[in-house]
């Protein structure tokens, strides 16, 4: 699936500037923003629901614009389910088998096979709102993938429902998209969401896509503050490069200077720096890393999350999120309010931003 | 497990205030006058509209035709053609309202006014409103000369008095009852559900018939009712409209209270009329079950 080109304004307010995104066969795509950042619109014009003012879509080298929405060979998972409330679950999987005129055989046999996939086939002849969230949400995806599309959007599809359920789909969802090999293109403003099921991601902010990427590029590589900061955390230090040689750049920051061993960079100018957290080492004594980047800092806040101790750490003027699993061996130190720690900051986890 | 407190316990006085006087408007205005009238429709009718024992069934077997100069189904055929008339007004009545009110409820910042103009009639004398056909469809009047005046026909037509005046006049009279609930329904019609329809492949038309009408449905049978209802019992309109020939069973009902001076069998026509309703509404209340019932409050 190709999209190029693709502007869209509403009442004057660009919803999309410029979309350029080639999607492939069998991959779960997620597209990722906050609100108001041009996803849906993104997906509705994929569905057909909106025309683009410009651009083009194209799904298997056929032009989809010019094609109703109920011709194209997409489906959408709602973000409010959709579900018609006055038929029955069957009814709901069979509408679109219905609509294609597929041989009623034939498509009870196919729905009850995704019936009996998403778990919903104990509970066929029930209407819509005698179903719990997470029902109604498998109801709406089994109503979607019974029609075999080449693509399946999905709006958000775990917005309405609880924390552990969500966890739960997500996985489920992942499985799902494996066995059947239908195309994914998922709406989600949940970052942790995006990772866990994608395969690739794309990064939107105010009608851009920022950065599309597997998974490991955009979370390890992020190239603009924005995905630094939107995906995941990131300690952002701006600088300006002194010496890049042999792949290893020296940069001058407010807290000393900073070697990084990823990236590239352009000898005197200037440069943000991201620093996951994570990564972040924090040790009473540096002495053994002598060869990394190592600051001093004392410890000024801690938030304990269970899995792992998160470190605010004072450096000069600046604070640095550090954060250090709860493991009871490997070297493992705990720190209290107050003390002198050393921060330990690999050269190959001071990445380069374009802006 | 102890028993819950019933809902209104310690609070009579308050369900008295609240309760009291529609319950005593409806059992001194409509039960009891209802329970007389029942009455009435099965005792002997003695001169001068007077009434008394024995009870009889003789006026429903007027009714079904049985007289002292053998059988004639008069009144029976009367009321067949009245049932048919109130069918038919409904369903042009749900030909006519259902797009319009579609039309309204779809039309934005003009719905208020559009409904107003809806309701207007309303503040107009029903008597008026069906005078008002007379002048329209007389052979002198606006639809003979505007006819004449393209030269569609050269001769003005018979347009009043008939049937299809009668027809027209009830129409016209009904059709905000269909309007309104049909709209009700229509606001509260969930297009995100069109979408997912089209997206599962359904053309425009299809998506209408499988998801808008379904959605719309309780509002369309509360329309017929209504329109069905008010059609059955109305005696001003054919009489008006109608001339002699055209005779409903609500201008039968009234010539036995009027100038027929037989109240045991007006009663008794009436309570036949009362069964077809309560019929009706049972059935509208079987079929929509629950459902109807959030759509009705």
């Amino acid at each position: 699936m190709r999209i190029r080109n693709l502007r869209k304004t509403f009442d004057e307010q660009e919803a999309l500037k410029q979309i350029d995104l080639d999607i492939y066969e069998g991959e779960f795509l997620s597209l990722l923003g906050p609100s108001g950042c041009g996803k849906t619109t993104l997906l509705r014009i994929i569905a057909g629901f909106e025309q683009p003012d410009q651009g083009e879509v194209s799904i298997g080298g056929v032009d989809t614009l010019p094609i109703p929405p109920h011709k194209r060979p997409v489906n959408t998972v709602f973000q409010s389910y959709a579900l018609f409330p006055h038929m029955t679950v069957l009814d709901n999987v069979l509408f679109g088998l219905k609509m294609a005129k597929v041989p009623r055989q034939e498509a009870l046999k196919r729905a009850e096979r995704v019936m009996a996939m998403v778990e919903i086939e104990s509970f066929t002849k029930r209407k819509p709102h005698q179903l719990s969230g997470g029902q109604k949400q498998r109801v709406a995806l089994a109503r979607a993938i019974v029609n075999e599309p080449k693509v399946l959007l999905l709006d958000e599809p775990l917005g309405a429902l609880d924390l552990k359920l969500r966890k739960q789909l997500q996985v489920e969802l992942m499985q799902l998209q494996r066995r059947v090999g239908i195309t994914f293109i998922y709406v989600t403003h949940d970052q942790e969401e995006a990772l866990v099921m994608s395969d690739r991601i794309a990064v939107m902010q105010t009608g851009l896509i920022d950065q599309l990427g597997s998974v490991e590029e955009v979370y390890e590589r992020p190239k603009t503050r924005y995905v630094a900061t939107f995906l995941g955390s990131s300690n952002l230090i701006d600088g300006v490069v002194r010496r890049y040689q042999d792949g290893v750049a020296s940069i001058d920051t407010a807290l000393g200077e900073l070697r990084s061993s990823i990236g590239s960079y352009t000898p005197n100018s200037p440069v943000t720096l991201a620093v996951r957290p994570e990564k972040i080492y924090v040790k009473s004594d540096a002495s053994a890393y002598y060869l990394e980047n190592v600051l001093e800092g004392v410890v000024e806040d801690i938030i304990y999350t269970g899995v792992e101790n998160q470190y605010l750490i004072r450096v000069k003027d600046r604070t640095f999120a550090a954060y250090v699993m709860n493991k009871a061996l490997t070297e493992h130190e705990a720190f209290n309010i107050g003390n002198q720690v050393k921060l330990i900051i690999p050269a190959q986890s001071v990445v380069p931003l374009n802006d | 497990m102890t028993k819950p407190a019933p809902p209104w316990r310690g609070k009579r006085g308050q369900i008295l205030a609240t309760v009291g006087p529609g319950v005593l408007w409806i059992t001194l205005l409509l039960i009891i006058p209802s329970l007389v009238m029942l009455a009435y429709s099965f005792l002997t009718r003695y001169r001068f509209n007077r009434v008394g024992y024995p009870w009889t069934l003789e006026h429903y077997g007027t009714f079904l035709g049985f007289t002292q100069l053998g059988y004639d189904p008069i009144y029976l055929s009367v009321f067949g053609k009245t049932l048919l008339v109130a069918g038919g007004v409904a369903v042009l009545a749900v030909l006519i309202g259902y797009p319009l009110a579609f039309f309204i409820a779809r039309s934005g910042p003009w719905k208020t006014l559009l409904l107003t103009l809806v309701i207007i009639p309303f503040w107009t004398n029903f008597l008026i409103r069906t005078y008002a056909w007379i002048l329209i469809l007389a052979s002198n009047g606006p639809v003979n000369s505007g006819l004449q005046l393209l030269g569609i026909t050269g001769e003005p037509l018979a347009l009043f008095p008939s049937l299809g005046a009668v027809f027209v006049g009830m129409v016209y009279a009904y059709v905000p009852f269909l309007i309104l609930p049909v709209y009700a329904s229509v606001e509260k019609v969930d297009w995100s559900l069109v979408e997912a329809a089209a997206d599962l492949g359904a053309n425009r038309l299809r998506a209408f018939w499988y998801v808008i009408v379904p959605q719309t449905l309780p509002g369309v049978i509360v329309g017929v009712l209504l329109v069905f209802v008010s059609a059955l019992g109305n005696f001003i309109t054919p009489a008006l409209l109608g001339g002699s020939k055209e005779v409903l069973i609500g201008n039968v009902i009234q010539q036995q209270f009027g100038p027929a001076l037989n109240w045991p069998f007006g009663s008794a026509i009436s309570f036949v009329v009362l069964g077809f309703v309560l019929m009706a509404l049972y059935l509208y209340a079987r079929a929509a079950g629950q459902k109807g019932l959030e759509v009705l409050n």
